[in-house]
């Protein structure tokens, strides 16, 4: 039986993983439903699945058992009668022998056949004695018995007589009494005969009945094997299906359910239950709304922020947006996707010379190794500022920022644009306000300065000492104030880019000598003496710019020599770069404050804007033309000693086939000879 | 030699007027608008014209358009006196027929010098033209 349920529970299961049984079967809904609403656990079902068809198959066993039995009766009921019957026919020869023994013995009073009488009387009774015990069980065969007994007696009785008084009495007498007594006796042998055969023809009936009833409970016992078969396969099927539906069909689910969690897929419907399944399924379905949660917050932050978003593969294509993306451009929700980057930038901008698809294609079929990837890896944490697009053709500022992240169908970029038109606004308006600002204050300072100069030089007739002292104040104040408003623009200038230069072949001695002419009348007023170098370098510059920067720098250098020094102007040339560094024995920068000198408002002592003149802007406007050179500005300073401010020019600006990534490289490497040369000069 | 200052700032004026008086000996005439400066200009004739590059109604550029527009006014030199000299914007006013550029604040001392500097240069490119 149990070679039976687990065969069927395979086919099931078989059955059920290759076609939907389930649906072809509504019963089972029903049983499933049934099963599911007892609440039971894994140990219950398992309980279930074992126990109920264990139960069944006691129970059958049993009947089986019974129905066996009542046939076995059955058989030994026949058994039964038949000895029943063959003792009532030897009880019927006893008697008749013992009436026939009595009656020879009375007309021969052969003495034999009184002992054949005897022996016939205790046979009988011997007899009598057997089929009551085998009727015991029949009250009705044993009434007729006790009846047939009584009347047997009776007939022996009279047999006593008969033979007593055969022993004793004269043959007369002896007939004549025998004569009655033989009328009484014939009639007890007929009652005796019919009772006899009553009681035959009672357990003859018995005996005819007996094998029909052990044919019916064989038959009985065939049908219930056959039922018991069809009950059995149908409770392996419906344990099969529990099996299934309760625990391997919910287990598949289960794992299902793992499987879209890690797809990140909706998952099944949440199992019904209280077993551990189904609150392994709840834990599932819990991790799976705090995922959805997280994902939903993520994604309502991409999609609310202002950024635009997307996402592009190394061939620049673009794989995903945010919706502000789309609305930036004015593209339709995803019409982006699929299109290559440089759709976004107007065709001027630098972004669509260097990433044209076609020059992508030809990079990357160029053996040498500057494939596509490189040109986006370069890309990587540079803000940029191009000119973006739209759908329209509208062209509106942007910042562009790519970072890159490892997926798996390979490298991707993460890039991010802002459209700045309301930061270039506000530039704009803040420049022009400068700007205006500045031509208003000029106007009426360029009358004052001319006022106050042609009263100090006397143009309008001499003035007392005293008068010509104070205009005097007020004079150089005002060419202070004037000159702050010079550097101020220049610095707005710088910062929008609109520094104009002006490059040419300059001769770089010429360019020194300007600059020391312009600030010769002012060292002289601190009495420093100049130390210069000579060149014949012609340089690829703005050569009024870099007046300005070497005016700046020698006026600083003027401002923090101690009276009666030096400041010494130092030239370090390679083919490709010249260095010029200017020496002041000065009190020197503190280490921690080298870098800020170039920061604009940045003066080492609060005192120094009052004390030396300038306005702090100085150094940083240095720095910005000569980075608009494509050189490097710097300061090596000891405190105490002085400070040598250093910059270096790349000799061939004009060509860039450099990478600026080079340049800096070069620039530092003939910045540490030099340093190394210096050195060495003042070990000498 | 006789300078006319059209600026429509009157103390500007002024301060030419006297630098240029003071250190260089030069009459000048003053006109504070554009149209004030051509028409003066046309009548006075005068050696060299100082013109403001930022006026109400005409500024610096349209005035000197109309002064080359007028034949009596179309050959007298004229130097753009500007707060705002941006290269480009030189350029360009030299391309427009400008003497020179100086810028504001000036000094008194020397602007009687530079603008006779300016003068002297253009005298001597306009004789190596002619001579050609």
């Amino acid at each position: 039986m149990g070679t039976y349920i687990s065969v069927i529970s395979y086919l099931y299961i078989i059955l059920i993983r290759r076609g939907s049984l389930l649906t072809k079967f509504r019963l089972n809904a029903f049983q499933l439903n049934a099963f599911q609403r007892l609440n039971l656990n894994l140990f219950h079902k398992g309980f279930i699945l074992v126990f109920a068809p264990l139960a069944f198959e006691l129970i059958f066993v049993i009947i089986l058992a019974c129905l066996l039995h009542q046939a076995e009766q059955e058989a030994l009921r026949e058994a039964h009668s038949k000895a029943i019957i063959t003792k009532t026919n030897t009880l019927t020869k006893i008697f008749i022998d013992a009436g026939a023994s009595v009656g020879a013995y009375s007309v021969s009073k052969n003495p034999d056949f009184g002992e054949h009488y005897e022996l016939a009387v205790a046979q009988m009774e011997q007899e009598l004695k057997d089929l009551k015990m085998l009727v015991k069980d029949n009250p009705r065969q044993l009434a007729n018995l006790e009846h047939i007994e009584v009347s047997a007696r009776r007939g022996l009785d009279l047999l006593n007589k008969i033979k007593i008084s055969t022993d004793e009495g004269s043959r007369i007498s002896s007939l004549i009494g025998s004569h009655r007594v033989y009328k009484e006796l014939k009639g007890l042998i007929e009652q005796v005969e019919s009772d006899l055969n009553g009681f035959v023809e009672e357990e003859r009936r018995i005996e005819r009945t007996s094998p029909q009833a052990q044919a019916r409970a064989r038959s009985y016992v065939h049908i219930f094997l056959w039922v018991g078969l069809v009950l059995n396969i149908l409770l392996a099927l419906v344990m099969a299906h529990l099996f299934f539906t309760g625990i391997t069909g919910r287990l598949s689910t289960l794992s299902d359910n793992a499987v879209r969690l890690a797809k990140s897929e909706p998952l099944n419907e949440s199992l019904t239950g209280n077993d551990e399944i189904a609150s392994l399924d709840k834990v599932f379905h819990e991790m799976a709304r705090a995922l959805e949660e997280a994902i939903q917050k993520q994604r309502s932050i991409v999609e609310t922020m202002p950024v635009g978003l997307f996402i592009i593969n190394n061939n620049g294509i673009i794989e995903l947006i945010n919706p502000t993306m789309a609305t930036m451009f004015a593209y339709k929700d995803n019409d982006l996707i699929g299109k290559h980057i440089s759709t976004l930038f107007t065709k001027a901008t630098e972004f669509e010379q260097r990433f044209d698809p076609i020059k992508l294609d030809s990079a990357k079929h160029d053996q040498k190794n500057s494939t596509s990837e490189n040109i986006y890896e370069k890309l990587i944490g540079h803000v940029r500022e191009l000119d973006a697009q739209r759908w329209t053709g509208e062209v509106f500022p942007v910042q562009l920022t790519l970072t890159s992240f490892k997926y798996k169908e390979g490298d991707r970029y993460l890039c991010n644009i802002l459209d700045v038109t309301e930061r270039h606004e506000i530039e704009r308006l803040k420049r022009e306000f400068v700007s205006t600002v500045s031509h208003e204050l000029r106007t009426p300072l360029t009358s004052i300065r001319g006022s106050l100069s042609l009263l100090a030089l006397g143009a309008l007739g001499s003035v007392s000492e005293q008068a010509g002292k104070v205009i005097k104040i007020a004079e150089r104040n005002t060419i202070r104030l004037i000159n702050l408003i010079n550097d101020l623009l220049d610095v707005e200038k710088l910062e929008a880019g609109k520094l104009e230069m002006v490059f040419d072949n300059v001769p770089f001695a010429n360019i020194i000598e300007r600059a020391l002419e312009s600030v010769r009348s002012f060292a002289e007023q601190y009495n420093i003496t100049f130390e210069t170098a000579q060149t014949n370098t012609v340089v690829y510059a703005d050569g009024d710019r870099l007046v300005q920067v070497l005016v700046n720098l020698l006026s600083n250098a003027v401002k923090y020599s101690p009276r009666n020094g030096t400041v010494k102007l130092s030239i370090d040339e390679t083919n490709d770069f010249i260095k010029i560094g200017i020496t002041d024995r000065g009190r020197g920068i503190p280490t921690d404050f080298k870098d800020k000198v170039f920061e604009r408002f940045q003066q080492v002592e609060a005192a120094d804007a009052k004390q030396k003149g300038g306005t702090g802007l100085g150094l940083a406007i240095c720095k910005a033309i000569i980075e608009e050179h494509g050189g490097t500005i710097g300061v090596d300073s000891e405190e105490g000693k002085g400070s040598t401010f250093w910059f270096i020019l790349p000799l061939k600006t004009a060509v860039s086939s450099v990478a600026p990534e080079q340049i800096i490289e070069n620039i530092n490497k003939i910045h540490k000879s030099s340093k190394v040369k210096e050195n060495r000069l003042e070990k000498v | 030699m006789k300078v006319l200052i059209i600026d429509d700032e009157e103390d500007i004026r002024a301060v030419v007027s006297l630098s240029l008086n003071h250190f260089g000996q030069i009459d000048v005439l003053e006109a504070e608008s554009g149209e004030e400066g051509v028409n003066k200009a046309s009548v006075e004739k005068p050696d060299a014209i100082l013109l403001d590059m930022t006026m109400p109604v005409m500024d610096g550029p349209s005035t000197l358009a109309a002064l080359r527009d007028n034949p009596n006014t179309k050959t007298i030199p004229v130097i753009f006196l500007t707060a705002r000299a941006m290269t480009a914007e030189v350029e360009r006013l030299k391309n427009m027929g400008a003497a020179g550029i100086l810028t504001k604040p000036f000094d008194p001392e020397t602007l009687a010098s530079q603008v006779k500097n300016i003068l002297t240069t253009q005298k001597n490119q306009a004789k190596i033209e002619q001579g050609i």
